[in-house]
């Protein structure tokens, strides 16, 4: 297959589509948990020596004889830090696909940025393999989503990957986790966008331990629908991206086992995300990214015993 | 077959080029591109899943595709079955269109819907459709007799209305007639392009050879279709005799015959069964009551191919025709011996006509009337005795047919040629004149014959004409050989030649036998024998009153004619005459001048078995003349069914594409 450019399909130009989908959502300021100096008002306490006298309520003191002090809501920057999959099976796309996965990961990223950038948020991206992956420390502003949409549009995945470059190595995705760890202060959302396919056996324990430290972190898995669904008749012969992985089967008999591989692959993940209070959103090149976009945000605000991972076809697990 | 057809016919073999692909390519998988290889489990593909061709329905597309292809490749050699006529370089056509409206047209095919009348019918009209303004029509009859049923015209309207109004009838097949009529109705147009075309089952001889040659656009009309049928029923006393004809044994084959009172329903008299033979074969029903005065009917009980000859009404025995024959025996007899040649050939034209020699013409028409017709050959004269008895029984409806030699132009004191010729004919020594045969196609295809005559001299007949005399023939040079003149009820036929060996060949030629043949259907509808058979024509002095006996079915197949009188200075009865033409068979009761009698109309016997013969080298002439003509280019058609096939096999790739993506 010819790596040389994402096939971004249907979802280009990518500016506009992700505006559009950002647009699709109700988004604005998170509420921090922290109160104090702000501009939205919160509740009042009794006052304490110390506080400051600005924020003395003195209608409050004239009608109740009691002296409180005024709580705002303060605004906070949560850092979104974004970590894409760009190992070759990243640039799949079938026949009646939209688009690649990395093509769709990449409309969901830029999305996202867009939805942070309007929230005030810092952006951080780095990447997963590809070639000519350039890493954004973090950034704010417009400048952040044309940092991150050029980024996209610069990726080259490797011409002549080996089977070993084209699954990452352990080495290599702990190297890139601590990179993103190091850059997620407390309270920063982890957002990986992979098809979680050639990704080392130790990746969902170790990406799940993010989770530390007040950060929130989401796992969303985009698969074909030709992945996801398997539907091939008679005898086939399969390969990996590389080639190097050849099965021959009759699909008939295949499909329920490899069905039931990918969902096995899936707890894996999700199992290992819900100890760490993280979340799985799994979602096909074919899913509408708007209803994604809004998985993924949901998935991302601390709510206890909420569930820990959606599937866009409206089954909740 | 041409070479071009047969390549274009050999690309069919690439059908299995598609079929050596899908063999090819069963058993190697397709390799599919899936990162998620590793999660799919290997599983154990058996043999016969690898040797199973795949996407039948593509493969069965792409061959009936290539098929299509070689038919395409091969089209316009390939006949359309919707008949057209195929014009050179688009010039206009002069077309004669035969249609046999004879019974054994109305056979009706196992698994077909339609007799073959109304396939020749449908196929006439599809020729019409196809027909341009400047296209000259002509449509000719060939039930005996052959009729002109339409002359050529340009009026396209016209001839299609003719062929709608044409009906099927119980006549005999008369092809040599109805060919010669149509190549005459062209003869004189102007088109370049002529064509007879034949819409028969060809229940007769082969038609004559000639220009333009024949088109058979419907050969399929010959096919044989098993048949038996009643060609005659007559009673005699106590025997009924049934002349019954079959197309083959397997028609024959478990066929009863039943005799019942009045109906086909009635009470059931006797029962026979057919021999299993092809050809006729005469049935009697023995010792019927004499009490039995009531209608007779005759039924076949099994079904076949024409349902309507399996019923007949008996018929009362009838006298037959009696002709009379004037002829020296010593010249026109054989070196064989035996009797004159008349006589022979009237016995072997036809069993029932009784010949009676006579040494001259009665003085009286008393001893005439007993005759229907005469022949007279070479005669010396006629007295005055004899010319008034002949007068008087030609206007009562007598039919005589003078042969005259060099005897003729020696009358006797007194004597003379009248009524047969103006007196005073010429005989001339000219062996070197040919008849001009094309002149005589009213006697069908044994005109023919008469061509390369050989004879010692004739008699000039061009200054012999008595008034109201046609000229039916004519020599080579122009001079009449035949006249023909209206007297009252009866025909006078002159020829210029003689029996007589030692004169000419004219008696030993088939042409001959077609003119005596001539004589007894004059006879038989002037002078009105009770037994005819179908087709042949009746003719009355004045308006009769015709009551049919076996139903209205019956009555329809009366076809009138009102006849302008042809002999405008006629002595007797110049006025209008009534001919009547009995198209089906069946039993008449007609009332002549308050006289009734009752008729019988029967069918020949040849029309149920007859064959169809094909001559020598007539399958050469009819690929020859059917092909190029009968052949509809087809390209277009054939082009848009593989338009339509490749069309179905983009669909169905999409589909499938499209179910497996799902």
């Amino acid at each position: 297959m010819n790596l040389q450019l994402i096939n971004w399909g249907a979802l280009a130009p990518l500016r506009l589509r992700a505006k559009e989908v950002s647009s699709g959502l109700y988004f604005g300021h998170h509420r921090s948990q922290h109160r104090g100096a702000g501009i939205e008002f919160d509740s009042h306490r009794d006052y304490v020596p110390g506080d400051d006298l600005r924020r003395l309520d003195y209608r409050a003191l004239v009608r109740h004889e009691r002296l409180l002090v005024r709580q705002f809501e303060t605004e906070t920057d949560r850092r979104l830090c974004l970590l894409v999959d760009a190992t070759r099976s990243m640039a799949y796309s079938s026949a009646k696909a939209k688009a690649s996965k990395l093509a769709y990961a990449g409309l969901l990223a830029a999305a996202l940025t867009r939805i942070a950038v309007a929230s005030g948020d810092l952006i951080t991206l780095d990447w997963l393999g590809g070639e000519n992956a350039t890493g954004l420390a973090a950034i704010g502003g417009k400048l952040a989503f044309e940092r991150v949409v050029e980024a996209f549009e610069q990726l080259r995945p490797k011409e002549d990957d080996s089977e070993a470059d084209a699954r990452l190595t352990t080495e290599s995705f702990e190297r890139r986790l601590y990179a993103v760890a190091k850059a997620a202060r407390r309270g920063s959302v982890i957002v990986l966008l992979s098809d979680l396919v050639d990704l080392p056996d130790i990746a969902a324990s170790e990406f799940a331990t993010l989770g530390n430290r007040q950060r929130s972190t989401v796992v969303v898995r985009v698969l074909d629908p030709v992945e996801a669904h398997f539907p091939f008749r008679g005898v086939v012969r399969l390969k990996s991206s590389t080639g190097q992985h050849v099965v021959e089967t009759d699909a008939a008999v295949a499909r329920s086992g490899y069905l039931d591989g990918l969902a096995q692959l899936s707890d894996k993940w999700r199992s290992a995300l819900l100890s760490h209070n993280g979340r799985l959103v799994e979602c096909t090149t074919d899913d509408d990214p708007v209803e994604v976009l809004r998985a993924i945000l949901d998935m991302s605000a601390p709510v206890i015993n909420s569930t820990a991972a959606t599937r866009l076809d409206g089954q909740k697990s | 077959m041409t070479f071009g057809t047969t390549l274009a016919l050999l690309v069919g073999l690439l059908v299995g080029l598609p079929v050596v692909a899908h063999l090819l390519r069963r058993g190697k998988t397709v390799e599919v591109e899936f990162p998620p290889a590793h999660l799919v489990p290997a599983a154990v593909v058996t043999s016969d899943k690898r040797s199973r061709i795949e996407d039948r329905a593509l493969l069965a597309l792409r061959c009936l595709t290539i098929l299509l292809l070689a038919v395409l490749g091969a089209t316009p050699f390939v006949k359309c079955s919707h008949l057209s006529v195929d014009r050179a370089a688009g010039a206009s056509v002069a077309l004669a269109l035969v249609i046999d409206d004879s019974q054994s047209m109305q056979a009706v095919g196992r698994g077909n819907v339609r007799s073959r009348f109304e396939q020749a019918k449908a196929g006439a009209l599809q020729l019409l459709d196809s027909a341009r303004e400047g296209d000259a029509i002509a449509v000719v009859g060939a039930g005996s007799h052959a009729r002109l049923l339409l002359n050529a015209t340009t009026n396209i309207d016209n001839a299609r209305q003719v062929i709608a109004e044409l009906e099927v009838s119980d006549r005999s097949t008369d092809l040599g007639s109805a060919v010669a009529l149509a190549r005459a109705a062209l003869k004189e147009l102007p088109h370049t392009d002529k064509r007879v075309a034949l819409f028969s089952d060809q229940h007769d001889k082969p038609a004559p050879e000639g220009t333009p040659p024949l088109w058979l656009p419907l050969p399929s009309l010959a096919a044989p279709i098993g048949n038996c049928g009643i060609a005659e029923a007559v009673r005699a006393g106590n025997e009924v005799a049934v002349v019954v004809g079959c197309t083959g044994e397997d028609a024959a084959t478990n066929q009863r015959i039943e005799l019942r009172l009045d109906d086909i329903e009635g009470d059931l008299v006797q029962e026979r069964v057919l021999e299993p033979r092809a050809q006729t074969q005469r049935l009697s029903f023995t010792k019927v009551s004499s009490e039995l005065s009531s209608t007779l009917v005759v039924r076949l009980v099994n079904s076949d191919g024409i349902e309507r000859d399996n019923v007949a009404i008996v018929s009362q025995e009838t006298t037959g025709l009696t002709i009379g024959v004037v002829a020296d025996r010593e010249r026109t007899s054989a070196a064989t011996g035996g009797a004159p040649v008349i006589e022979q050939a009237f016995e072997a034209l036809d069993p029932n006509v009784a010949v009676k020699p006579l040494t001259q013409i009665p003085d009286t028409a008393e001893q005439l009337q007993h005759y229907a017709g005469l022949v007279v050959d070479d005669p010396r004269g006629f007295s005055p005795e004899a010319r008034s008895a002949l007068e008087q029984w030609i206007t009562r409806g007598g039919v005589i047919l003078g042969l005259l030699g060099p005897s003729s132009v020696s009358a006797e004191l007194a004597a003379s040629s009248e009524p047969l010729a103006r007196p005073g004919v010429q005989w001339e020594l000219n062996p070197s004149v040919q008849l001009d045969v094309s002149s005589l196609g009213f006697l069908g295809g044994d005109a023919a014959s008469l061509t390369e005559l050989r004879q010692v001299g004739r008699v000039r007949l061009d200054a012999a004409d008595l008034p109201g005399t046609v000229i039916r023939g004519k020599w080579a040079d122009g001079v009449p050989f035949l006249f023909e003149r209206t007297l009252g009820l009866g025909t006078v036929l002159t020829a210029g030649l003689p029996t007589a060996f030692d004169v000419s060949e004219l008696a030993i030629r088939p042409g001959f036998l077609a003119l005596l043949d001539l004589v007894c259907d004059y006879a038989r509808s002037r002078s009105g024998p009770k037994r005819t058979s179908v087709g042949t024509p009746w003719t009355f002095p004045a308006q009769v009153e015709v009551v049919p006996e076996g139903g209205a079915s019956v009555l329809k197949s009366l076809q009138r004619t009102a006849l302008a009188s042809a002999a405008p200075e006629a002595r007797l009865d110049p006025g209008t005459k009534q001919q009547i033409v009995p198209t089906l068979t069946g039993v008449y009761r007609l009332t002549v001048d308050g006289r009734p009698e009752q008729r019988a109309v029967t069918l020949d016997p040849q029309e149920l078995f007859h064959k169809p013969e094909v001559a020598e080298g007539d399958d050469d002439r009819a690929a020859a003349s059917n092909e190029p003509r009968n052949a509809v280019d087809a390209s277009p058609y054939w082009a848009l069914v593989v338009l339509a096939l490749f069309a179905a096999e983009l669909a169905y790739r999409a589909l499938r594409g499209r179910l497996h993506a799902s």
